[in-house]
């Protein structure tokens, strides 16, 4: 369903350039369907990146950057490629003081208040900032009936239509059954063009959905809703997230994740890797099923986390070789940098490291600030224990009032620790 | 300064949308990993008796100084022992490192940008992998009651598909085609495309309707067979497999072909395999004690269970296979999950000792009894 379209411009970072750039993105924005005050969003977010990286520090005159606009299903992203030395890490510091970077606090935030998505992350040797902007759907309708029939049932990854009706049968259940974006029309099917979302659905002979399921790519993970059974068929469900689990075994998913399982769910096929906080205070369990033999790694931790982690490692029956120490505050650098992705749009926010230091604590603590400031009602942080490196981060996130909560197995290098921040 | 190659321009997408393969670790690395005392592998389907008996001979006898010759580059002598062995020329034979690299020979020799190959879902994945990270289309069929489905491959032919994979028996359901649907097959085919035919596990099968694919070989000369000294003849650490096949589209593949890959032990270890027909009897005797104890265990455990031609069998559990294989590891009891064959929710478990195989029903007992709890 892929028919996705982009423009790459390479730009000398230059100021006299700022207004060619703003005229792509939003000529670019309004010709992939965003509205008006959509294209307006984006092209200021452009903007205010742009003015960002102008004031930042470089390691060249002019140096050349990589500015991508893309037609990415359901929203249209603009992506910066940095290669190192343009952005510095101290950059993405918010701790006041000396070491602080012209403009620091507003840059990135800044341009993320403008949109409704911003992702900072490390490619091999360069940064890419994405700022994203959702287009906007009408409500749908809801499909309530069941599929009376019996079968024969075609699996397979939904065209428009199908995509568009398996939306319009979840719209009909409660809301802590299915995403909100079901609800909308047409953005289903937007959202499959793009290569970060996927479906497989159960049709009958009139092409009527009898079961499905979408799939959310983060990372090396799948983020799972569904699967629903709209069937009479009891085990339809269960026969297509067999399917569906051997196909996302096939695109090189580690693990897949259901957190708002529906009724319907075939829990004896998932593990339960914990529980999560719900807004209002309530807990939901989140459901997990790794796709592969796990073949064991080290988990590099801090001593202050062995203990909460090794009941994970062996409530979940993980191989892990724990390498835990407390490294001395001189060993590690003075200065942190930390990434950001945040979702406006959930009010959700996931904080992970760029880089440790000894000022972790006041910068997660900065973050949060200004995570709140904007709104962000759920801020998480995404350890990666298999990164060396991060290891002192465990201490300052317990210092700055973090909790670790779940442990995503191989979503990272390693195992990935993902952590809620404490109540405000 | 440190120039680090630009790997997203200099990379294929096609490769740089792979994972790599991760193979298990050592035992020894395992053991620590998992908390057990030893691991008996049941995942790979290889033979618990070990080789045969004139094979660890050519090993003892194979002389250390000798390593430093470069072995036949052709395997020379073993391809004129399969000749005799099969009654066919010496030059219908290819042998490879382990039947993985006959599949890469075939492959590049047959096709080109835009080409593709045929297979199942649910088989053996090298086909597809090599098809796929070799930048050509694997086009992958749902199995028919886990059968590869014979009409499905011939409607899947288009004129750019060049090679058809049937693994017969198939790894993992254990069905296979008989003598005279694989010859309606090659007939309706028409010698258009080329038919592999992987009979990796065919000297596990003792039914008299299961097809000998080399005798078949004078009449259908776009049929090429597989078959590997990895599973029967218990060489799989020496990587040695071999493909058959009509001297002419031979000729094609080998030109497709690394020459020296398969070392001198390897060579003379198979050659002495071939004659060992006792080791068959001894092998085929464990599978079937094997066969029986986890059918019963299946029986009085209450979980379906496919015990079909080859030296595994699968069994369908009432949980995750991954969680099961990490809850297995940490008793000792190696086996494959087959969420990566397509099948989420089984396993294969390859035959072993008839105590090892007592072990391993205990061990399952043990883990699904904490299910319920």
């Amino acid at each position: 369903m892929q028919n996705l379209s982009s423009i790459t411009l390479t730009l000398p970072l230059m100021g006299k350039l700022l207004s060619f750039l703003q005229r792509t993105v939003e000529e670019a924005s309004l010709a992939w369907s965003l509205d008006g005050k959509g294209a307006l969003r984006l092209t200021l977010g452009a903007e205010e990146m742009y003015a960002f990286l102008l004031t930042q520090g470089k390691t060249q005159e002019f140096p050349k950057i990589e500015v991508t606009i893309s037609d990415e299903g359901a929203w249209v992203e603009l992506r910066f490629l940095l290669p190192r030395g343009i952005l510095p890490l101290e950059a993405f510091n918010l701790v006041p003081g000396e070491r602080a970077m012209p403009g620091h606090a507003q840059g990135l935030f800044l341009a993320a208040r403008m949109v409704s998505f911003l992702r900072v992350e490390q490619k091999e040797q360069n940064l890419e900032i994405s700022l994203c902007e959702n287009r906007s759907y009408p409500l749908g309708k809801t499909i309530s009936e069941e599929v009376p029939s019996s079968g024969p049932w075609r699996m397979c990854t939904p065209e428009a239509p199908e995509a568009q009706q398996l939306a319009d049968r979840t719209a009909a259940r409660p809301p802590e059954e299915r995403p909100s974006f079901v609800l909308r029309q047409g953005m289903a099917a937007d959202l499959l063009r793009s290569p970060f979302w996927g479906a497989q659905v159960a049709l009958d002979s009139q092409n009527r959905v009898g079961a499905g399921l979408f799939w959310e790519r983060r990372g090396k993970m799948a983020f799972l809703h569904g699967p629903w059974n709209f069937s009479s068929s009891p085990t339809l469900g269960e026969e297509l997230l067999n399917v569906a689990l051997g196909e996302l075994y096939a695109q090189h998913f580690e693990g897949v994740i259901l957190l708002d399982p529906p009724r319907e769910t075939p829990r004896h096929r998932f593990e339960i890797l914990g529980d999560l906080p719900r807004k209002g205070g309530m807990l939901r369990e989140v459901l997990y099923c790794s796709l592969r033999e796990d073949t064991g790694g080290p988990l590099y931790l801090h001593a202050s986390l062995e203990g909460p982690l090794r009941e994970m490692t062996e409530r979940l029956s993980l191989p892990r070789e724990v390498r835990s120490s407390e490294p001395p505050l001189h060993r590690i650098p003075e200065a942190s940098a930390l990434g950001v992705r945040m979702d406006l749009p959930r009010k959700e926010a996931y904080l992970f490291c760029l880089a440790p230091g000894r000022d972790g604590r006041e910068n997660l603590l900065s973050h949060l600030k200004i995570l709140r400031s904007q709104e962000m009602e759920e801020i998480f942080f995404l350890l990666d224990l298999g990164q060396f490196e991060d290891l002192p981060m465990g201490k300052f996130l317990m210092e700055a009032g973090f909790l670790p909560r779940l442990l995503f197995p191989w979503a990272g290098k390693g195992d990935l620790l993902l952590w809620t921040a404490p109540e405000a | 300064m440190l120039f680090y190659p630009p790997l997203e321009k200099l990379v294929p997408p096609h490769i740089r949308q792979f994972e790599p393969y991760i193979p298990s670790k050592p035992d020894g690395e395992l053991c620590k990993l998992y908390g057990c005392s030893q691991i008996f592998r049941m995942n790979n389907n290889e033979n618990p008796l070990g080789p045969p008996e004139g094979a660890r001979r050519a090993l003892e006898n194979f002389d250390p100084a000798s390593a430093s010759i470069y072995p036949s580059g052709d395997a020379w002598y073993l391809r004129h022992a399969l000749g005799k062995h099969f009654s066919l020329p010496p030059e219908c034979f290819i042998v490879g490192n382990g039947a993985n690299e006959v599949i890469s020979f075939v492959i590049s020799a047959f096709c080109e940008k835009g080409d593709n190959i045929i297979t199942a879902d649910r088989t053996f994945a090298v086909y597809e992998w090599v098809a796929s990270f070799s930048g050509f289309q694997a086009k992958v069929l749902p199995l028919l009651e886990e059968t590869f489905d014979d009409q499905a491959m011939l409607r899947g032919i288009d004129e750019r598909t060049k090679v058809l994979f049937l693994c017969n028996p198939n790894n993992p359901t254990g069905t296979y085609w008989n003598q005279s649907k694989l010859i309606s097959f090659l007939e309706t085919l028409g010698g258009r495309q080329i038919l592999v035919v992987d009979e990796s596990y065919g000297e596990f099968v003792e039914r008299e309707d299961f097809p000998d694919a080399l005798e078949l070989l004078p009449r259908y000369p776009n049929l090429v067979v597989f078959r590997t000294f990895s599973k029967m003849y218990g060489l799989a650490g020496l990587r040695i497999g071999y493909l058959a096949g009509d001297p002419g589209v031979v000729d094609m593949i080998r030109r497709a072909s690394v020459v020296y890959s398969v070392n001198a032990p390897a060579q003379l270890a198979a050659e002495a395999a071939l004659k060992d027909t006792e080791h068959i009897r001894a092998t085929r005797e464990i599978c079937a004690t094997a066969r029986e104890i986890l059918g019963s265990a299946a029986s009085r455990l209450n979980l379906p269970c496919s015990l079909g031609e080859g030296n595994f069998g699968i069994l369908k559990l009432p949980c995750s296979d991954t969680w099961l294989y990490r809850n297995l590891m940490k008793r000792g009891y190696m086996i494959r999950s087959l969420t990566g064959f397509r099948m989420p929710g089984h396993i294969r478990i390859s035959f072993h000792m008839p105590e090892v195989m007592q072990g391993f029903v205990m061990a399952l007992e043990e883990i699904l009894s904490t299910l319920s709890s």
